[in-house]
């Protein structure tokens, strides 16, 4: 491998480095906001609201 | 021994299928199941109203909440966190509507290759018609149009049509002649053009595909390509949704069944917490490094 390519893959590297580091904030922050959103609606009951949904949108022969 | 990847994933889809349709009390009563289990939904396309199933459908479920205004935590929370984990992984392994068009295709054998824009499609279909329109108008208008709906709930209840416990008379006693033939020529279109094209519906119309699909980037399951790969194109041929694997690995389109790992280069990974150069300057070399030969050999194949 050339210098130039030598170069070219520590360059590559950082930048994946850099971009890894990002993807993982990134990451760990939509998991801690959907882990949010499951709690607040298992907190709030909106499970059962799902319930209520999922048997009577298709009951309208009830 | 070894167990093919193709064989678990049919056996996985097959399971789901009757894993989420499982009420069969409903043959001696005519009644749908009202349970707690329905209060939870399935990480894939399977109808509520189907008359054996035994929970929610995400789509059905997020346009509920649109129709009476209110956000539903449980289940963005539900599909948010396994987008994260698989991504796209319950399209290809466990979607019973996947199954069928894998099965159709697999019928012809004659392909039709469409272009990849069309997946912008969904878009408007899960922006449009699952959480705008519902929130405006105040009425479910994707399930009114759903295929798998059509298929797994009103054809069986229409064909059906018990009699009803409390009064004795038949449960549809009339149909919308126009809805229902509308509805009949969406399902037989998505399904003759499944014979042709791979994955049509899930392709270019399926919302809740649209919505794991935005996490495949993201998620900690993920695929990665040698260095080494020669661009053969054989990735591409087994694809049910027709991807070039060596180009974006964690393409937005891939439904994770893993069928393209039967090429050597192609395999499972898992998200690095270490920059690690090991993956990201080689795609870069690979590139300028790959063998000319090999190239044109792939390009002809």
């Amino acid at each position: 491998m050339s210098p130039a390519e030598q170069d070219e893959v520590a360059e590559a590297t950082a930048r994946g480095g850099r971009f890894e580091q990002w993807n993982l904030t990134f990451r760990v922050a939509l998991f801690a906001l959907f882990f949010g959103l499951l709690l607040h609606g298992l907190l709030i009951g909106n499970v059962f609201e799902n319930y209520q949904n999922a048997t009577t949108l298709w009951m309208d022969d009830e | 021994m070894k167990v093919k990847i193709p064989i678990i994933r049919r056996a996985a889809q097959i399971f789901a299928f009757f894993w989420a349709n499982s009420f069969w009390n409903v043959f001696f009563t005519g009644r749908l199941y009202k349970g707690p289990l329905k209060g939870t939904c399935v990480p894939f396309l399977n109808c509520h109203g189907c008359p054996t199933a035994t929970f929610g459908c995400p789509i059905g479920t997020i346009e509920h909440y649109m129709v009476i205004r209110r956000f539903p935590y449980e289940i963005v929370g539900q599909l948010g966190l396994l987008s994260m984990l698989v991504g796209r992984m319950a399209c290809g392994w466990l979607c019973p509507f996947g199954l069928l068009q894998d099965l159709l295709f697999m019928v012809t054998k004659v392909e039709v290759k469409i272009a990849q824009a069309w997946r912008h499609v969904r878009w408007f279909v899960l922006v449009g018609l699952v959480i705008l329109l519902p929130w405006i108008i105040g009425d479910d208008i994707f399930s009114k149009v759903c295929p798998l709906g059509i298929l797994t709930a009103d054809l069986p209840w229409l064909l059906w049509n018990p009699l009803d416990p409390s009064t004795g008379k038949p449960m549809f006693a009339s149909v919308v002649v126009w809805a229902i033939a509308i509805n009949l020529a969406i399902l037989a279109a998505i399904l003759v053009l499944s014979a042709f094209i791979k994955r049509p519906f899930c392709r270019v119309l399926c919302p809740l595909g649209h919505i794991f699909s935005l996490f495949n980037k993201v998620s900690l399951v993920r695929l990665e390509v040698a260095s080494s790969c020669d661009q053969c194109n054989a990735c591409q041929t087994v694809c049910p949704v027709d991807i070039k694997v060596y180009e974006d690995p964690n393409s937005s389109e891939c439904i994770r069944c893993l069928s393209c790992t039967v090429c050597g280069h192609v395999k499972v990974g898992s998200r690095r917490l270490i920059p690690s150069e090991q993956v990201w300057p080689l795609r870069k070399v690979a590139a300028s490094d790959a063998p000319s030969e090999a190239k044109g050999a792939g390009d002809a194949a």
